[in-house]
């Protein structure tokens, strides 16, 4: 399945997971960017997380605590040897950010189900509304790993000096500043509208095939060195609440090997409201 | 911009996409539509072009109109 992936043991295929239902090794956790989804069925065993209570800190902007991270990872029976497996709806838009925060605190086998929930459901494979209740832990993260976190000060230089390619994974009219969020969503959260100068428009579902899965190596590779986003290069991704950036983040330096990629969790909703932000539109 | 229900009716097909002027690319695209990729910021769709090595994808925004080829 995976091919020439760079890392392709951080990639598994459905049929992988059914094999490991019972596996007390391998912790499923699901998380949906709609929030009903996990209610109305999921794969046995999996444990729901809330994009927005469990990742995020609930007062200031920010990502969830080390602190938060750990009460998470304890109550879902996650040990730091655990094989967690993360997948979600929309082509696991949430999934591939919570997976990018379990890098940041240093879990060291975080995985994402190529394809997520939809082609678990494409084939019919099974589904509940049981809850499971694992055994709690005590998990305790590691010293975050600034390296695959861009902050706005990284992504206005990058913008000014071009130290960096920037990737904006929004769809072409988030882009252009036709809109402020996907169109289904309200149109808040940015001042302005479109985009850090110098960066290149390569919407996060280019990275997947027709079935959602991920692209083989070859294609992937094709698609970011035409748009001049090489290996060589320090890379930063965005979009506008770093959720799709995440799946970007994932390809380039999981799948392809790129070693200098960042996510910019902070991403429109940050650097569209900045006072004195240069904007391309 | 095309709807995507015109594109998934056409799901296995030969056809040609027209593409809008800003679309990265050339300005038609002539092969297999494989698929239809539907998201809540709009859609990709995925064609395999005569005679290309590998199939492409297209953010749908940038597909003006499809026929059968």
């Amino acid at each position: 399945m995976a091919g020439s992936y760079a890392h392709p043991e951080v990639l598994v295929d459905t049929a992988w997971v059914y094999e490991h239902l019972s596996d007390p090794q391998v912790r499923l956790l699901e998380v949906d960017v709609d929030t009903s989804a996990y209610d109305e069925g999921h794969i046995p065993g999996a444990v729901g997380l809330h994009w927005k209570r469990d990742l995020e800190t609930p007062v200031a902007r920010d990502i969830a605590s080390p602190e938060q991270i750990e009460g998470l990872l304890s109550v879902a029976g996650i040990t730091p040897a655990s094989t967690v497996i993360l997948f979600g709806d929309n082509n696991n838009w949430f999934a591939t950010y919570a997976w990018w925060l379990l890098k940041y605190y240093g879990h060291q086998d975080a995985r994402i189900m190529n394809g997520g929930r939809k082609k678990w459901m494409d084939e019919g494979r099974p589904m509940t509304k049981d809850v499971p209740a694992p055994k709690p832990t005590a998990y305790k993260t590691k010293a975050p790993d600034p390296s695959i976190r861009a902050v706005r000060d990284e992504v206005l230089a990058a913008g000014r000096t071009k130290s960096a390619a920037l990737v904006d994974v929004r769809s072409p009219k988030e882009f252009s500043g036709e809109l402020l969020a996907p169109e289904a969503l309200p149109q808040e959260g940015a001042q302005r509208g479109g985009h850090v100068p110098g960066a290149a428009n390569i919407p996060w579902g280019e990275n997947v095939q027709a079935d959602g899965t991920f692209k083989p190596a070859d294609q992937l590779r094709a698609l970011y060195e035409a748009r001049g986003i090489t290996a060589d290069r320090d890379v930063i991704a965005y979009c506008r609440i770093g959720e799709r950036s995440s799946i970007a983040c994932f390809a380039l330096k999981y799948l392809l090997g790129y070693p200098r990629v960042k996510n910019y969790d902070g991403s429109w909703t940050e650097y569209g409201s900045l006072v004195g932000a240069p904007i391309e539109r | 911009m095309v709807k995507l229900e015109q594109l998934e009716q056409l799901i296995g097909m030969r056809v040609t996409l027209r593409l809008t002027a800003a679309a990265p690319g050339a300005p038609r695209i002539t092969g297999r539509l494989m698929g239809v990729l539907r998201a809540l910021d709009g859609a990709v769709v995925t064609i395999e072009p005569d005679g290309a090595a590998a199939p492409l994808t297209c953010h749908a925004h940038y597909i003006e109109g499809v026929e059968p080829a």
